[in-house]
């Protein structure tokens, strides 16, 4: 057993950088189970747009109600008044719609003066065009109510627009039998484990190979009279039991802190989908191990690869959001396909066979690729036997 | 002598391949997986035509005013709001559980709306209804107060939509959050010019390596033989930082407003900010180089992440609840450089990263200085 052993006094003077990816991964999974929230989707209830509200008209009885039919679509956020700030939080996000009521707004729209208000936006969102039709049928209501009942006071008009925005519309929802179910914690946990498994995989592995495949250690290695089988097998021990010690600590703790969704079908098919990845990512850091040559390379290869992998593939950018040439890049990953199938794995309430099966097609494609590259691996590494000899 | 040298240096320099991956190859490539993952969240945000569907029943058929709004609505042109698929309610609950409509609409004679789950789309179309039920309840009103009012041009005047917003721009620059990531990436590709600026400080000190003690050695004043050799080290990194922002702007199209020697010279502070950092770091830190790159990295990390290059509204968030700690961080002063040049009206803000920038290179080289000076070695 002298050989595994040797694995793992490797691996274990190389622990620095593979700490940090882990370190870094339990602290993501723990954010994201810390920022898990349960929501309850049982009745209608309307989205609102953040907005930043500035008046520089008096606050007259017109714009008080309007700030108030306003509140039903929009959340009020405090922004400081300078326009340096206004831009800041639209760019950032943190209001998404800036409207500005001019001085003297209220008097020229109750002399039916043409009038307006002043928007900043983020262009052609949806976000505008609601607030926009929220912000027009107050002031067209309130025309034709000025317009229509002559002597109208600036109270009763208010009066009279709110109590229209009483009428509400009738919204139900009709779920269709699948059961909401909140694992988008758990999965997004887990998509990130792609990145960090990958990483610790390819370099903890590629300093064992860099090590045995070095030629003067190799040389001597075959002088011992130890057989070549057993020197290989207890190579590939290691591999393995180092993948699996690595997948055990990041699927555990992705385990732990999500209990409540793991305890479930959904839970077990996600540590499952992880194990199949494992060994994809092992098999492709097998590869990558062989080419490596030195250390600086090393962690250039490990970083490029890993991240790379993770981008295209939609582990810290959801899937729905990337290009379709992404896509079709990605699919030659095998990231893509475990990523794709923990997204199906979530949202998964009807155990039968048929909603099943592109989850066990995922997996599978997933194996492929761990097959593929390892006999590839496997003639690289002949290779460079019958060259080196 | 300058010669010799910086063309010596230029050499050791280029020769380094991590170095060279680091500090060139690394921003490249991180660029294009930002380009890749983040096209298109700034198109999710657009608004789309929305799929509905409407039960045909006798309500409907009956009911004038509603259709009208409908076909108002579904019309083709800018305001157009709604692609309407007018069916009957078996087909409509099934395109809704397919997903290829986001809620159908049902007379009863009561308008009633139906969806699968909430989000902002079910939102808009939710208003519209209300709209709807609004006017019509709105003329009802007027109605029975003021009974001279004509019906026919009552329901015009309710319908006519007339707008009563205009959009000012707020800058010149579009508010695209996305271009924040590739800011502080550009950020950390000049405080990566940091590796060389360790690699300058590791050459020089005697203790520090083999190259050095032998450097040491020659009859040249230390502190030129090191300007000499920033020198080297700062035309290498602001090629770079050229080259990372051509790759940017040409080839990723970001925009970076149309500034061309103000963005010169952020970049060329920048680089100062960078390197001078490293050279500190390494002054500072006398132990192995393993050490020292991975401080740096780490701190570099840190100032990257909180100018917003993992996610970008940290850089807002500390701006806005630890303002000091924007102004000490050279990655967050960076980005903010590029992000007033894109999207500010003025370059007040853009000086003052600036200056500060300025400030920071200057302490850093002070530091520098007073560590190096006036060391001799008794033996090497």
């Amino acid at each position: 057993m002298q050989v595994f052993k040797v694995y793992f006094k490797i691996i274990k003077a190389n622990m620095g950088q593979m700490i940090i990816y882990l370190v870094v991964f339990l602290a993501i999974s723990l954010l994201y189970s810390l920022s898990a929230t349960t929501k309850n989707e049982e009745s209608f209830s309307q989205t609102k747009t953040n907005v930043a509200f500035r008046n520089l008209d008096e606050n007259t009885a017109l714009l008080t109600g309007f700030k108030e039919y306003l509140s039903k679509n929009a959340n009020f956020i405090e922004v400081e008044n300078k326009h340096e700030k206004l831009q800041d939080a639209l760019f950032f996000r943190d209001v998404e719609y800036i409207v500005t009521i001019p001085k003297g707004f209220t008097q020229n729209f109750l002399k039916g003066k043409p009038v307006e208000l002043q928007k900043m936006i983020v262009p052609n969102s949806t976000t505008r065009m609601y607030v926009d039709m929220a912000i027009n049928k107050y002031f067209n209501m309130a025309r034709v109510y000025v317009n229509n009942m002559p002597g109208i006071t600036e109270e009763n008009l208010v009066k009279e627009v709110s109590k229209g925005a009483s009428f509400e519309t009738r919204v139900q929802l009709k779920s269709f039998g699948v059961k909401k179910q909140n694992n988008g914690f758990a999965v997004a946990s887990f998509n990130y484990l792609a990145y960090s498994l990958f990483s610790i995989l390819i370099l903890g592995v590629s300093s064992i190979s860099m090590v045995f495949n070095d030629k003067n250690l190799k040389r001597r290695n075959l002088c011992s009279p130890m057989k070549n089988r057993s020197f290989n097998l207890q190579l590939i021990m290691g591999n393995l039991v180092f993948a699996l010690a690595s997948y055990g600590i990041m699927a555990g703790f992705g385990f732990i802190l999500n209990r409540e969704h793991m305890m479930s079908y959904n839970g077990l098919l996600l540590c499952i989908n992880a194990l199949v990845f494992t060994i994809a990512a092992l098999s492709i850091s097998y590869l990558v191990g062989l080419l490596i040559k030195n250390r600086s390379a090393q962690s250039a290869i490990a970083n490029v690869l890993a991240l790379g992998f993770s981008f295209i593939s939609g582990v810290f950018v959801p899937q729905e959001l990337l290009s379709d040439k992404a896509m079709t890049i990605a699919s030659f990953a095998p990231t893509y396909w475990y990523v794709k199938a923990n997204n199906v794995i979530g949202t998964l309430s009807n155990f039968s066979f048929d909603n099943l099966s592109p989850i066990f097609t995922y997996m599978l494609i997933e194996l492929g690729f761990a097959m593929a590259i390892f006999s590839v691996a496997l003639v690289v590494s002949k290779q460079k036997r019958i060259t080196n000899s | 002598m300058f010669n010799h040298i910086f063309i010596t240096r230029i050499k050791c320099l280029l020769r380094d391949k991590q170095l060279v991956f680091w500090s060139l190859m690394f921003p490249i490539v991180l660029a294009t997986l930002f380009k890749v993952a983040f096209s298109n969240i700034s198109a999710s945000e657009v608004f789309k035509t929305i799929d509905i569907a409407v039960v045909n029943s006798k309500y409907y058929q009956e009911n004038v005013g509603f259709k009208g709004a409908i076909d108002g609505v579904s019309k083709e042109g800018k305001d157009k709001l709604f692609n309407v698929t007018v069916t009957n309610e078996k087909n409509a609950e099934e395109l809704l559980k397919n997903s290829k409509i986001e809620g159908y609409i049902y007379l009863n004679p009561e308008v009633n709306l139906v969806v699968k789950s909430e989000g902002l789309n079910q939102t808009v179309i939710k208003t519209f209804l209300d709209d709807y039920k609004e006017s019509a309840s709105a003329i009802g009103t007027i109605l029975a107060s003021n009974p001279k009012a004509e019906h026919a041009n009552l329901v015009k005047a309710a319908t006519t939509f007339k707008e009563y917003t205009k959009e000012i721009s707020p800058s010149k620059g579009k508010p695209n959050t996305t271009f924040n990531y590739f800011y502080a990436l550009i950020a950390m590709t000049c405080l990566y010019g940091g590796f060389s600026g360790l690699k300058e400080i590791t050459d020089i000190q005697g203790d520090l390596s083999k190259r050095a003690a032998r450097i040491n050695m020659a009859p040249v004043h230390k502190m030129k033989m090191f300007i000499y050799s920033l020198c080297a080290a700062f035309l290498i990194q602001f090629n770079e930082i050229l080259i990372v922002l051509g790759y940017l702007h040409f080839a990723l199209k970001i925009d970076f407003g149309n500034q061309l020697a103000y963005i010169l010279l952020l970049s060329f502070v920048g680089c100062a900010t960078g390197i001078s950092f490293g050279t500190m770091i390494s002054a500072l830190i006398k132990k192995s180089e393993g050490l020292k790159v991975g401080i740096l990295i780490s701190t570099t990390m840190i100032g990257t992440v909180l100018s917003g290059m993992m996610y970008a509204n940290i850089k807002y968030l500390v701006e806005k609840s630890i303002p000091i700690l924007a102004y000490i961080n050279p990655a967050a002063l960076i980005t903010d450089g590029f992000y007033t040049l894109y999207y500010y009206n003025n370059h007040q803000r853009f000086f003052i990263n600036i200056s500060i920038l300025t400030l920071l290179s200057v302490v850093f080289c002070l530091t520098t200085y007073f560590i190096i000076r006036r060391q001799k070695y008794a033996s090497l």
